[in-house]
């Protein structure tokens, strides 16, 4: 008999669901409910809960559980829109000057990976390449030759004109902030 | 897997780019219609982004003129598109090289290869 053993913690009750196959050839599979009882002795914990209408029971408290829970957050929601008269909704998209300048800030430190640059600025990975050579072509960006700190190719870094580039992006932020606020009624 | 294809908005102008185009097209004083037409632009579009330039005031309606209304970029605004340029010349200063390279003939090697491909150096 082969046990797979998936615990479910469903608030302060905590639930097991037993899968069992009866044999090898046949696939079929049994579930069970073992829930966290004072029922120690195995078999009778068994015996009681495969029997349909104590399982019943079982799904229909978890049920009972779950769902009112459920309720209860879209009630706290709809009550929210009805008490705030603004919603404030921002939006933002960012631009193209702001994807390089958010890949210029992550490879400020002492050399980055290519990787860690898409990890780290999140740029559409479809384009990334095309604004990886872009940076490196207008020397705002320079691929590293060799890393003190592990020894590996590959590393980059923003240059001094990367360096200018970034406090222009800022002084546009300055002026002309990107986060735009909509308050509608 | 690495993805080769690019995203179908990549020659899209950016909100920045937009904002830089109006600002140029205001410098001297101009109508709605014509920043419309000169910046190709809807007329929802204009209005989002004047609204937004003027709530910046990077740019300034100008009732008084006898031509109707007219918006004209303020300092901020020329501030911004001051700098806004420099980001753009930093962003196109290599393609220019690239392109002047390849518009340059190559005289100094076509004048030089009879003598470097010639049978005389053998």
């Amino acid at each position: 008999v082969q046990q797979h053993l998936i615990s479910v913690g469903v608030g302060y009750v905590n639930l097991r669901i037993e899968k069992t196959t009866t044999t090898k050839k046949q696939t079929l599979f049994r579930y069970i409910i073992i829930a966290a009882t004072n029922i120690r002795d195995k078999r009778r914990r068994r015996v009681v809960l495969s029997h349909i209408p104590t399982r019943f029971a079982f799904f229909a408290t978890f049920a009972s559980l779950i769902f009112p829970s459920l309720f209860a957050i879209q009630s706290n929601q709809s009550a929210l829109r009805r008490n705030c008269k603004t919603i404030i909704k921002i939006e933002h998209t960012r631009d193209r000057f702001e994807v390089y300048a958010t890949m210029l800030e992550a490879a400020i430190n002492s050399g980055i990976k290519k990787f860690d640059i898409l990890y780290e600025a999140y740029p559409d990975p479809r384009d990334f390449n095309a604004h990886m050579q872009l940076l490196i072509q207008n020397r705002l960006l320079i691929k590293e030759g060799h890393s003190s700190r592990d020894n590996s190719n590959g590393y980059y870094r923003t240059t001094n004109k990367g360096f200018v580039y970034l406090e222009l992006y800022r002084e546009l932020e300055r002026l002309c902030p990107s986060l735009t606020i909509y308050v509608s009624n | 897997m690495m993805m080769t294809t690019t995203s179908e908005r990549k020659n899209n102008r950016g909100k920045i780019q937009i904002m830089g185009d109006v600002l140029a097209l205001g410098t001297s004083g101009i109508k709605k219609t014509h920043i419309m037409y000169r910046a190709n632009l809807s007329y929802e579009q204009v209005h989002l982004y004047l609204g937004e330039l003027i709530a910046k005031s990077l740019i300034v309606q100008d009732v008084s003129s006898p031509d109707g209304i007219m918006y004209r970029t303020t300092e901020r605004g020329r501030e911004f598109l001051q700098y806004y340029t420099r980001l753009t010349e930093f962003l196109e200063e290599q393609v220019k090289e690239e392109e002047e390279e390849q518009q340059q003939p190559k005289v100094g090697l076509s004048a030089a290869a009879p003598y470097i491909s010639g049978s005389w150096i053998r």
